[in-house]
């Protein structure tokens, strides 16, 4: 039938950009510790960063130029490497080889806090994860809320709310 | 008697299942050496072949994104083509994790299928010949457009071959109005740089009651055995070339 279709290619040369390397690393502790937090297998947490970083790998040339930036963007694609990780769609990476064990020797057991466990999981999942971002990534509650799809004054909105509620419940 | 805002802070904390969590240095060292490496391979595939189209693949070059990386899949990865049948199309990544779920976006609409065949079907059957693949691979996106356009025809073949055995005139007629390349195969043919001179003829063969040509159809697109005698003649008598 046809001849025309398309397919593979090549790399860009931005590639070999060697500063490409370093930004990437300093994503990394960062990226783990989200993917720790969030994943109760250290296997699945070594495979989602390292599809997190070959995503960025391969949107190189979209990755802002601000640190910042960069770390929002780079957050913004674990949050969706995360749900894939969720749904038991991620690869088994060669890749992520020595990190699992790594990760199985160095990472401690989810410590015991059954209440307040209970009360974040009856939190909505937005709010949820926008507190959480705030207390464990250390974002603004303004930038956590860009990160969901949040404008600004519905997430300091949602923020506080869901604050309250965890309050009351504990 | 509810927590202050202190002490939540602090049970957070708490709850830090990272918290002081260093991986060695050089472990994430290997894996940004490891991740070069991976992330370059690229692979190039004669796949559309083997999900029923015959066809030359052609290398494209690729450049930056042409718009700003709205992330909705991660299987988009913001990189187009700049040459031939590639040009101004997405690159896709075949083992991002959310693959089937972009593919799935791709159905074209104006598909027309035949009766029994379904548009989940169609993308069931795409999508798992694409998550089956292990290795890096890229591809534009209008490859899988031209892939459920092919399954589409194919399966018009198939019911105009079945009708024809059943000597239904009446819904052989159907299945060779859907054949016309016009009908199904919209994308495929707008982005073939070398005009297909065998998909009009097997549409005017299925018009014209001529099974050998069909099955000259379902041979060449659709991965159907035929006689090598009986192809061989068909395809002279339409090109005029041994």
């Amino acid at each position: 039938m046809s001849d025309g279709t398309a397919t593979a290619r090549t790399a860009p040369r931005d590639g070999d950009d060697p500063s490409l390397d370093a930004v990437l690393r300093a994503l990394m502790p960062d990226l783990l510790a989200y993917f720790v937090r969030r994943l109760d297998d250290n296997e699945d947490s070594a495979d989602a960063l390292s599809e997190t970083l070959l995503v960025l790998w391969r949107r190189r040339s979209a990755l802002p130029e601000g640190e910042e930036d960069r770390r929002r963007y780079a957050f913004g694609v674990a949050r969706k490497v995360l749900a894939a990780a969720r749904r038991g769609r991620l690869r088994r990476r060669e890749l992520s080889d020595r990190l699992h064990l790594e990760l199985v020797e160095r990472v401690a057991p989810p410590p015991v806090d059954p209440d307040l466990r209970s009360a974040l999981a009856a939190l909505p999942d937005r709010d949820r994860e926008l507190v959480l971002l705030v207390a464990w990534e250390g974002f603004g509650v303004a930038e956590a809320g860009a990160l969901i799809g949040l404008r600004p004054d519905a997430a300091r909105a949602r923020y506080s709310r869901a604050r309250a509620r965890l309050r009351a419940a504990l | 008697m509810g927590l202050t805002d202190e002490e939540l802070d602090a049970r957070l904390a708490r709850a830090d299942r990272a918290a002081g969590l260093e991986a060695d240095a050089g472990v994430l060292d290997a894996l940004a050496l490891d991740l070069r490496r991976e992330a370059r391979t690229r692979r190039r595939r004669r796949w559309l072949a083997a999900v029923g189209a015959g066809g030359a693949l052609l290398l494209g070059a690729i450049t930056a994104p042409a718009a700003a990386d709205g992330i909705r899949f991660l299987a988009q990865t913001g990189e187009y083509g700049t040459f031939g049948e590639n040009s101004g199309e997405q690159f896709i990544d075949w083992t991002a994790p959310d693959i089937g779920e972009y593919i799935a976006t791709l159905y074209p609409d104006y598909l027309v299928l035949p009766s029994g065949t379904t548009r989940a079907e169609l993308i069931d059957e795409l999508v798992s010949s694409i998550t089956s693949v292990e290795e890096p691979t890229t591809s534009s996106d209008d490859l899988f457009v031209q892939a459920f356009e092919q399954k589409g025809h194919c399966a018009w073949i198939e019911e105009w071959l079945a009708a024809d055995d059943a000597r239904d005139t009446a819904r052989r007629d159907v299945a060779a109005a859907a054949i016309d390349p016009a009908v199904n195969l919209r994308n495929t043919t707008a982005h073939t740089v070398d005009p297909d001179p065998w998909s009009p003829a097997v549409a005017q063969a299925a018009r014209e009651g001529d099974r050998t040509g069909v099955e000259f159809g379902a041979w060449q697109s659709c991965g159907a055995e035929m006689d090598d005698a009986l192809r061989e003649e068909w395809a002279y008598r339409i090109s005029g070339v041994r």
